[in-house]
Parts: structure tokens; sequence; C-alpha cells
């Protein structure tokens, strides 16, 4: 008996220790990123120590005054609100039939979502961009907001799932004290979602924070420039010279990036796990 | 008689009513499909077959760009890593986040700042993890080599991303740290909450093992979950690997094109050479070998996964 | 309350987000009528910051010489030429003047995205016959005047003379053949005890010094008539040596975390473009100067410019000129050779000498620059950078041993031939 009791503790000790290494794995790029944005140059390409012999700040002073700096940040808010505020609002309605009605092609419909769900939106872009230009879009962050206001498949698939957890009885009762589908939609659903609302928010602000790809297909001029294109541009290269790739300067960006996104995480931690429900993913 | 009949005709009028109102729900997805989804990917079709230049001088010239592209060798390379890098990067990423969710949900102190370390990598943007790994992994200042010569004490200098024995391990390695990693690792926590905790108590007094235990419990429980991660992991896979590669290893994908993914291709062929045309015959590509990813992924899923009723 | 105050912040957010949107939006309209009641401001887009000195900034001494009001959108040089023929393809009019690249202005012209000058050239005072050779083989064959050579810059040997004095070695003239190069390279490489190099003999080519090395060793690199990529035997013997220097440690490997190795003084000489000088001036902690590309076969380096040229589109095409007109008169061009150290295209201009940059005090032997000017001529920037950069990817997996010399060359033949003529 006490030795399966020592074996459980020495368990609980193991796990603790393998916690503690892959903490270290996963956190050891942000001590990189951190401390590199105090070196300079040239200590950043000739020694491999972690911590900057001489610190110096100069780098964060670079990157303010040799940008537009604030634009960016500008351009990046914008296009991660727009979209954010877009899918929060289109997903989650298109989810509602989805998930509490009955409707002929209901089922083909969500067919549809799954299978779009699955097309790799990379394969898409080059048309979507000829599209966007016949249009006049290009150059600006509508070819990235317009799209979110019809609906993300992946969101509205975990929308789906939230409600579908929601019980039933509650649209019953709403409907008996004389509340229309769409009454119940905004009293009913909408108070109790919540957590999942604040998961999605906070999954879609990161991804857009964070996007790339779009960006650097559509955006041509400074005018409408984002940060992470900024990272590869801007910040990249040490002024005047476009083949020195100035290690610290991306360091200290880089720096700057993450912390919106660390503060959204910390704000929106709690929700995270509860907000996505897995039960019945397939039915 | 009348009556009933007037009943009737109130209720398929309200049932109307309630079907309308689903679809008017549905709208704003349905504009969306056909507006950002069907009409591009027939257009993609129709540009395939195409000489359209980036300056939008185009001419039709039948199935002139997929003969071409089929005698390349520089496209077959491409396919070829693209199959590879999906489905290791799959694997690796869905692995790597089973067994981070594992180890948070196993109830200890500290488990918050535990959950923080593990996600927060995954919040970084694409770009400057790249930009942080090209670093690391570097030749001549890295982290890496730095601590494997601190450690052994001889002097290393590995070329992590440009040898060719080593690039995919790098890769694959910066894999772990990405969005969908992440992303894969909370619904891997909320799946594991879901399970019934009595199941584990009733294998308990059997005196199971906690690798038995996993295996008959956890595994067969999370199973629909694992499909839904792999099919999201596999499209990441092809849709995210050109955030994270166009900065790690350029559109040429160094070392020998050893990691030119199809969408670096697309980039390279559409942006750099001016070719719109050739580009959607390889998005045609890409756009089939998704297809597949996803019909195969199901088609195993039937056979193993395990469904509460 | 709280949740009443959340509610208050999202909607808050939510209009203005709407209303920033709907600005943007709107702002391309405004600004076009402005331009059309005034056809005061013209827009140019280049691919480098102007200088921040507004004494060198031609820009702004545009502005101020002629009362047009000029405002630049920088394309970062990494997608320059894909973002303009994007703008083209779109007819897309936020810029009346593009600085276009040497591959693209046949392209551009047949496109119709850019206007011909011949009827403001007759009118004007820009010296079109004294530009230097190069330029004008570049645009025959178009059937008139698309673009104006905006400066004139090429590849260059840049040196360490501190290295050079502590060997002992006579510094690089601009008669050195590449034997005196590759032996000076091996003298001024020091290594380490476990066999790891301290101090490069040269740095690795760039994107631009490659092809300076394969056609001083023989290979036409590109050809006019054709518009093909044409290496062979020249390619091969210059990657065969760079993957020997590289292998002894005399050359440092690709790496994926470059850094400029003769900048940080840890690389005796390195060839990168002549705008570098400009760059460096006096900020480097040691004793530097110029040469020539040493000679192989031949004397070859790539001549680099930009062509002002006038957006088919703009509405405001006379303006436009008046401005390219300043920035290619004698004033505009002093400027910007002062700026960047790129000599102008105008050959009575260039004698003058406005691009011996001040600030660069340890270079003594500007002779190298005008006998690297009259050696340009235009080649790889002619080819898709598509081609290129393939070509030097391939390069360099042989470099690194992943390949032969032979294969690489022969990869990125294929790989241009199936490219090139779409």
């Amino acid at each position: 008996m006490k030795s399966a009791k020592t074996r459980k503790k020495a368990g609980r000790i193991l796990v603790f220790i393998i916690k503690i290494l892959v903490g270290i794995i996963m956190f050891s790029p942000i001590i990189w990123v951190l401390t590199g944005s105090f070196k300079t140059l040239t200590e950043f390409t000739s020694s491999s120590g972690i911590f900057p012999k001489k610190g110096t700040i100069e780098n964060y002073g670079y990157i303010f005054r040799h940008s537009n700096y604030m634009l960016y940040l500008r351009n990046t808010v914008l296009l991660m609100a727009g979209t954010t505020m877009g899918t929060l609002i289109s997903s989650s309605l298109v989810a509602y039939p989805l998930a509490r009605m009955e409707f002929p092609g209901k089922n083909l419909i969500f067919s549809l979502i799954v299978g779009t769900m699955m097309i790799p939106n990379i394969a898409l872009i080059v048309p979507q961009y000829i599209m966007f230009g016949k249009v006049g879009w290009l150059d600006s962050l509508l070819p990235m907001i317009v799209p979110s206001f019809f609906a993300y498949p992946y969101n509205v698939f975990l929308f789906r799932q939230f409600f579908r957890s929601i019980p039933k009885e509650l649209d019953e009762a709403a409907t008996m004290d004389g509340c229309s589908r769409i009454g119940i939609f905004f009293r009913v659903l909408i108070p109790l979602s919540k957590s999942t609302f604040t998961t999605i928010g906070v999954l879609s602000c990161v991804f857009w924070w964070n996007e790339l790809t779009q960006p650097v297909f559509y955006i041509n001029s400074d005018k409408w420039r984002t940060l992470t294109i900024a990272l590869m541009t801007t910040f990249m290269y040490t002024s005047g010279n476009a083949f020195v790739i100035n290690w610290p300067s991306i360091m200290a960006a880089s720096t700057l990036m993450i912390l919106p996104p660390m503060l959204l995480y910390l704000f929106g931690s709690r929700f995270l796990v509860e907000g996505i429900k897995t039960s019945g993913l397939k039915g | 008689m009348i009556m009933e009949k007037e009943s009737s005709k109130t209720a398929k009028k309200k049932k109307l009513m309630n079907h309308l109102t689903a679809y008017a729900f549905c709208a704003p997805w349905m504009i969306g499909f056909i507006c950002f989804t069907l009409f591009p990917i027939a257009f993609l079709f129709a540009v395939s077959l195409t000489n359209r230049k980036l300056n939008g001088v185009s001419q039709f010239i039948g199935l002139a760009n997929y003969v071409n592209m089929f005698q390349s060798a520089t496209f077959w390379n491409s396919f070829r890593v693209t199959l590879l890098f999906t489905v290791v990067m799959m694997i690796v990423t869905t692995i790597w986040a089973v067994i981070m969710a594992l180890l948070l949900n196993y109830r200890q102190r500290l488990n918050g700042i535990f959950q923080f370390c593990y996600f927060l990598p995954s919040v970084i943007p694409t770009v400057a993890l790249a930009y942080t790994f090209r670093t690391i992994f570097g030749k001549e200042a890295g982290l890496l080599n730095g601590l494997i010569t601190g450690l052994t004490g001889k002097n290393v200098m590995v070329n992590w991303l440009y040898d060719s024995r080593t690039v995919y391990v790098a890769l694959f390695f910066i894999t772990l740290f990405t969005y969908n990693t992440g992303q894969m690792m909370l619904i891997f926590r909320s799946g594991l909450n879901d399970v019934p905790r009595e199941l584990y108590e009733a294998c308990e007094i059997d005196g199971a093992s906690p690798l038995k235990k996993f295996l008959k419990i956890t595994l067969p429980m999370i199973s629909p979950i694992i499909l839904f991660n792999a099919v999201m992991g596999c499209i990441s896979a092809l849709n995210g690997s050109f955030a994270l590669l166009y900065p790690l290893t350029g559109e040429n994908g160094d070392p020998n094109g050893m990691s030119q993914v199809l969408s670096l291709l697309i980039y390279k062929e559409a942006f750099s050479n001016m070719k719109v045309g050739y580009a959607c015959a390889m998005s045609v590509i890409l756009f089939l070998v998704a297809c597949c990813f996803g019909i195969g992924i199901f088609a195993i899923s039937k056979k193993i996964v395990y469904y509460e009723n | 309350m709280r949740r009443k105050k959340l509610w208050g912040l999202i909607f808050l957010t939510a209009a203005a987000v709407g209303m920033l949107v709907g600005c943007s939006t709107k702002g391309k309209p405004t600004a076009g009528e402005q331009k059309k009641d005034g056809g005061q401001k013209v827009t140019i887009a280049v691919w480098n910051e102007p200088n921040k000195d507004e004494a060198l900034n031609m820009y702004a001494q545009a502005e101020k010489a002629t009362g047009i009001k000029v405002e630049v959108t920088v394309i970062p040089e990494s997608d320059y030429s894909s973002k303009l023929n994007q703008m083209v393809s779109t007819g897309d009019d936020s810029a009346d003047v593009y600085v276009i690249w040497e591959n693209d202005i046949a392209n551009f012209a047949k496109a119709g995205g850019i206007i011909p000058m011949d009827d403001y050239l007759k009118k004007s005072s820009v010296q079109t016959s004294d530009f230097i050779d190069a330029v004008s083989t570049l645009s025959a064959g178009l059937g008139g005047t698309y673009g104006l050579p905006w400066c004139a810059a090429t590849e260059i040997l840049y040196y360490n003379k501190d290295m050079f004095d502590a060997e002992g070695i006579s510094y690089p003239g601009n008669d050195w053949s590449y034997k005196d190069y590759k032996s000076a390279a091996e003298k001024l490489t020091k290594k380490d005890t476990d066999g790891k190099t301290q101090q490069y003999g040269c740095t690795l080519p760039n994107t631009q010094t490659w092809w300076a090395g394969i056609g001083g060793a023989g290979d036409q690199v590109y050809d006019p008539t054709k518009g093909h990529m044409v290496i062979g035997d020249g390619a091969v013997s210059f990657v065969t040596d760079v993957a020997a220097m590289v292998k002894s440690g005399v050359m440092p490997e690709p790496s994926s975390d470059t850094a400029d190795l003769f900048s940080s003084g840890k690389a005796a000489m390195s060839w990168q473009g002549s705008w570098n000088i400009g760059t460096y001036g006096s900020s480097l902690p040691f004793q530097w100067d110029i040469a020539t590309i040493p000679t192989d076969k031949i004397k070859y380096n790539t001549l680099h410019t930009g062509f002002y040229s006038i957006n088919a589109k703009s509405k405001n095409q006379d303006a436009a000129f008046k401005v390219i007109e300043y920035l290619m008169g004698e004033e505009g061009q002093t400027i910007n050779s002062k700026a960047s150290g790129n000599p102008s295209a105008i050959k009575s201009i260039a004698e003058k000498g406005a691009w011996k940059v001040e600030s660069a005090t340890s270079v003594k032997n500007w002779a190298a620059m005008t006998d690297s000017l009259k050696a340009g001529v235009f080649g790889y920037t002619c080819l898709p950078s598509g081609v290129t950069n393939n070509a030097i990817s391939e390069f360099n997996a042989a470099v690194l041993g992943q390949m032969t010399p032979e294969e690489a060359v022969k990869k990125a033949d294929a790989y241009a031939r199936e490219t090139i003529g779409y």
C-alpha cells in the first residue's frame, strides 16, 4: 500500500518536471526575443549569449524614429477590430439556425460549411486577388474586412457547437413568453454565450493581429501597411542598406507585437477553455 | 373540418415563417459563400486556362499551363514537399498538442503559469517566430549552437536551416510553436475535461496503469476531437505554411527547394515571375490536394473514430 | 452595471471602426477631386526612403523648385516590381510617377501602363542625347522614350585597409585580376586552432554580385535580343570557386542569420553595390576603400538604374513631367548623387563628381567608380526576379555541397527556360 503511494508521488513529481521542461522549451523563444531586443547588432550577430553584455534601448528608438510605427499600429488595430466585429456578428447569426432550428436544407448548408472549412484560403487567394483588383479594393483593408462580415466557417462551427450545449427548454420557455425566434437569439442565447463570444473574439483578434499572408498579397503602399508586413520590410533592414538585416530591431518590434496578444490572453484565459465546446462533434 | 383546415393553414404559415427566418439568418453565409468561395473557384479554373500576366494581359491557351506544369521539375519537387510537410506537420503538431493538454489537465500547482507558458508562443506573430528561429538556428551566433557548445564543450557549428540533414528537424520543431498548435491544445483541453471521471475511477479500481488508462479510455473518448484537430491541422499546414516559410526560408524554399511548399511556389510564380495564369493552375492542384486530404481523413476516421452513440 | 459598460465599449469600438473604414473608402475620391481642381500634387512611387536631410531630399527640393506638391510612396524593394505590376494591372492612379526597374519598362510600355514622353521631351531641357550608352540600348525597340534613367549604379569591391596593412598585402587596384583577388583572400583568412574562421578573406557574393562573378567568368548572363538568361561554363567555374572558398573557410557559408560581415569587421573584402558607399560613409570603425570587381576572363559588372516614367492613368501628367524635368536636371541629379552616392546617368553631369560621397573620407580610389560604370552592362536586372533568385538559391545549394555546380547551373537554366517568355 505504501509503495503504491510513493509510486504515485514519484509520478506526480515526474509529471511536474516534464511540465517544467516543456515550459522551458515553449517559453525560450520569447526570452530570446526579449533579450535580443536589447542587444546591439554587432553583439547579436557575433555572440550566442542569452543576456546582452551592454544593454541598449536604441533598437526601440530606431523603430519609432525610422518608421511610421503609429500608422502601422492603427492599420493593424483597424484590421483586427473590423474583422473581429464582422466575424462575431455574422458567424453567430449563421450558427443560430444551424444549432437550434429545423428547416429543409439544413444538413446541406452545414456540410457545405464544413466543406469550405477545408479549402485552404491560399488556394483561392490569386483569383480573389484579381477579383478585388477589379473592384478597386487592392491596397486597402477592405479585401480582408468585408469577407469577415459574411461568416467564417470555422467560427460558425464553434458557435454552433456552443449553442447546441445550451438547453433547448430555455427556447421553449421564451416562446411561451411570446418571444419570437429573433428575440430568442438576442435575449436568450447571446447573454448565455459570453464565454464563447470572448473565446472567438480573442482567437480572432490574435489571428488578425498576426496575419501576414493576406496583407502581403493585398497591400502595396506604406499607407496601409500592417505591423506584420512592417516587420518584414521597414524594421528588417538597417536604414539605407537593403541587404543587411537589422536583427535587434526585428526583435524589438517583435517584443512590442507580442505584448498585446499577451494581455489579451491574460484577459480572456478564464474563458478560453470553457468557451470551446467539443461534445458531440459529429452529429 | 373547417377549423382544422384553418389551423393547419396557420401552422403551415408559421412553419414557412420559421423557415424563412432560418434562411434569413443564414443569408450572410450564403452571400459570402457565393462571392468569396464559389465564384473564386470558378474563376480560378477559368484563369488557369489563360496565360494571364500580373499586368493583366491575358489570352486563352487551353491546357498549356497544366502541360508545362507537369513537365516542370520544380513543380514536382514542390508537390512532394507539400505532401510531406502537410502530413508530418499535422501529425507532429497534433501529438504535441495532446501532450501539452494532458500535462495541463493533470491538476497540480502552478497550472495557470504553465498554461500561460505553453500557449503564449502561439500568439507570437508567425513572422516574428520565423525571424526568431532564424537566429536561434543560426550558424555563427545561434542560441542552439551556443547551448550545445556550452553543454558538450565541443565547438558545434551546425547550419540548421541550410543543412539538408537538419532542415526538416528544425522546421517541424518550429511548427510546435505556431498559432495552430496552441489552438489545438485548447480544444484538446476542453475535450479532456468532458471525459467522464467515473470511467477513470472504474479503471483505477481495476489497478490499470496510467498508459493503459490513456489507451483504453482517454484516446477513444477524444478520438472525434483528434479527427477534428487533424483536419484543422491539415488545413493550417496547407494554409499557414506560407506565413511561416516565406520569412523563414524565402520564396525559393532554401536549401535546394527542400521547403518550397506549393503556396510559396504560387506566390513566386504569380508575383516574382508575373505568371498569374500558371500560378492559378498550381492553385487548382493545391485545391485538389486539400480536397483529397479532407476526404482521406474522413475515410480513415470512419474506421477508427469512436462515437458516443 | 459592469456588463453595460462592456457592451457600451464594444459598440463604441464598432462605431469607431465603421467610421474609420468608411473614411478609408471615401478617402480616394476626395483625393482625386483635389487633383482635378488643383493639378498641383504629384505622387512618386519609389523603393527607398527619401533622405532625412532636407537639403539632400531631391523630392522636397523638387517641390520647392516647381511649386508642385510632391508626395513619395515607398514600396519595399523586395516586392517593388510585383506591386508596381499589380498597380498597372488594376489601372491604379494613386501614383503619378513610377520609378521603374529595367525588367519592367518594356512590359509596362506594351501593356499601356506608362506613356511615351517624346512630346514633352521635345520642349524640355533634358539632355537625352547625353545618357550613358547602355541606357539607349535598353529602350531601343520600344518605339518611344518611356522612361528617363534616374541615376546609374554598379557593383564594386570594398576592402578593409587595416586588414590589408596588418598582413602586409598591397591594396587592390582597378587592374586586379581574379587570381590576385583569390590569393589575397586566402592570405587574409584567419582561423582558430579548431578550424573556425575568425576573419574571412571575403564575404559570400550577394544577390547582385553573384552575377558580376558569373559575367566575369565569361557568361553572357542576359541576352538582350531574346530576353533570355544565358549561363553555362562561366557560371560553373564561378560557383565551383565559391564552393571551394567556402569549404576552405575563406568565405562564410550561406546561413539563416545573415549579417554584414564586412561592416562588422569580420571580413576583409566584399563585393557589393556601389550605393553602399553612402551607407557606410564614416560609420565604419576602420579604414576602407573601393576598387573595381577583379577581372577574370572579362571585366564585368552589372549596371543598375531606375526609370522615371509617367503612369498612363495619371490625371496630372503635365505636372508629373515638370517634376521629372526637375529631377533629371542638373540640380535634381546633383542632389540625388550627393545623397545616394550614385552618379548621374547623364555623362556631363556625372563628370562633375557630385557622387563622391563627402562623408566617406577614407575612400581614395574614386576612379574605381568611373571605370566600373564604363564597363557596366545591363544584365540580370532585366530578367524576372523569380528566375534570378531561384538561380542563386541553386548556387547556394551547390556551395553547401548539396549538388554539383554543374547540376546547379543546369537546374537554374532549366527553370529560366520554363519561366521566361510566358
